[in-house]
């Protein structure tokens, strides 16, 4: 029973001592090669350049202000941004806004509003616009609004996409629209670029009195790849 | 049974864990712009004032003047006016009438009646006076048309005349068409009233030798405006 285990414990010395230098001798024949990956990945945000937009009115072309006697108190528009988003990638960083909102008090007939704002690509891959969603709504008479394209060309000489239409509802024409927008001809937005946009909009004279009415324009951009 | 279950659970986790990855990546790179705007519009209306009714005096000439009154006293003609046709400006709640009545009975010739009466902006935006329509009609004692009333005023200063169309052409023609009634209204135009502002006018009837006895006439005086950037 002694001697059976005595060699017992002499074959796992002599296993082991085998096994270690066989081990040594593996590891001195094999090598390593680390293949070792960071992505930083881009950023995807296109807005309205914070501090970029201004706007006027005018009536019949002419500041209210300016008319004898004058009188800036008629109509009034409130234009602001909002949904602020800052990038983390743009050097210095760059804030836009999501969102434009526009309110229009007491307007009438040939009363005008001429905006203007920059939008910007404020992120780091290239942005496409790939989708427009218009609606509207007549809250007064319960109707919806629609947007009637009439011109929709590009200017090859300024660079600019030009669009001229109207909202309507079955009454006829509640304002006119122009958007000249200075962005390439495919909507390709670059990163760090920034393409300014003119929104001219005009009462009509069959726009109706009282009436409240709201509308949206949504613009999706999707990274310039997936378009 | 038990085996088939938990296959198919998996499964369904599996998709569930693509489906939300693909849609992860898709919202993560596509980005939105929202333009959304809001345009209340305003109210233009013109009204005759609620709060200060018309009045209408009647006046007689002696030796190129006028005085109120009838001569020598006498109480033969009768005016009297007021307003109709309420309305109320949906915009700013304020009431007013459409329509100025003017009756004078037992008229004759050289009786002056002169209405002063109160125009009021009731609506939002400011609004210019630019004309009156004037037009009219002369009937007989059983309600007859017999001629229509066609304004006559060439240098457009609304002092004129009304004048009976006697070849019936809607176009007065001196020397056949009859004039009966002299007529002259506040006639600072344009004339711009703010919103809530009131405007005093006058409106004057004297009547011809030419117009007819025991006829009715009947006189209509529409007042236009227009909003303030559009006179």
């Amino acid at each position: 029973m002694i001697l059976n285990s005595k060699s017992l414990f002499s074959t796992f010395g002599l296993l082991i001592i085998a096994l270690t230098v066989l081990g040594v001798t593996y590891a001195h024949w094999s090598d390593t090669v680390t293949i070792e990956g960071t992505v930083h990945m881009g950023e995807l945000i296109v807005g309205i350049l914070n501090d970029s937009l201004t706007y006027y009115e005018t009536t019949n072309g002419v500041p209210e202000e300016d008319f004898t006697p004058s009188k800036p108190w008629v109509a009034n528009a409130t234009i602001t941004l909002s949904d602020f988003e800052t990038s983390t990638h743009h050097t210095p960083p760059q804030t836009v806004a999501k969102k434009l909102t526009m309110l229009f008090e007491n307007a009438y007939p040939q009363w005008d509003v001429h905006i203007e704002f920059i939008l910007k690509n404020a992120g780091t891959i290239p942005a496409v616009l790939v989708n427009t969603t218009f609606s509207g709504f007549d809250e007064t008479d319960g109707e919806d609004l629609s947007f009637r394209v009439d011109i929709e060309v590009y200017n090859d000489t300024i660079g600019a996409w030009i669009i001229e239409g109207a909202l309507v509802d079955p009454a006829g024409e509640v304002m006119n629209v122009r958007i000249v927008a200075y962005v390439p001809e495919d909507w390709q937005l670059e990163p760090c670029h920034e393409y300014p946009v003119v929104v001219d909009i005009d009462f009509k004279q069959t726009a109706e009195e009282c009436h409240t009415y709201t509308f949206s324009l949504v613009l999706d951009f999707v990274q310039w790849n997936k378009a | 049974m038990n085996m088939n279950a938990r296959k198919s659970g998996i499964l369904s986790l599996l998709l569930i864990m693509v489906l939300s990855v693909i849609g992860v990546t898709y919202a993560h790179w596509s980005d939105r712009v929202t333009i959304q705007g809001t345009a209340e519009m305003g109210s233009l209306t013109l009204a005759f004032d609620w709060v200060e009714p018309p009045h209408s005096i009647e006046y007689y000439w002696n030796n190129s003047q006028i005085y109120e009154g009838e001569w020598l006293g006498k109480n033969v003609g009768n005016c009297s006016s007021w307003y109709e046709d309420e309305i109320t400006d949906v915009h700013t709640g304020k009431k007013g009438y459409k329509r100025l009545v003017i009756v004078v009975d037992n008229a004759y010739p050289q009786y002056l009646v002169r209405t002063t009466f109160k125009l009021h902006n009731i609506g939002t935006i400011p609004l210019s006076l630019v004309g009156f329509n004037i037009t009219g009609e002369k009937r007989n004692a059983t309600g007859h048309l017999i001629y229509r009333l066609l304004w006559y005023d060439p240098d457009g200063d609304y002092i004129g005349d009304l004048y009976e169309d006697v070849n019936g052409n809607g176009v007065v023609d001196i020397g056949i068409d009859i004039p009966v009634i002299w007529l002259e209204v506040t006639n600072q135009l344009p004339y711009q009233i703010d919103p809530c502002r009131t405007h005093k006018c006058e409106i004057d009837l004297e009547f011809y030798q030419e117009a007819e006895e025991c006829h009715t006439y009947k006189i209509y005086v529409e007042v236009v405006a227009v909003q303030w950037n559009k006179a």
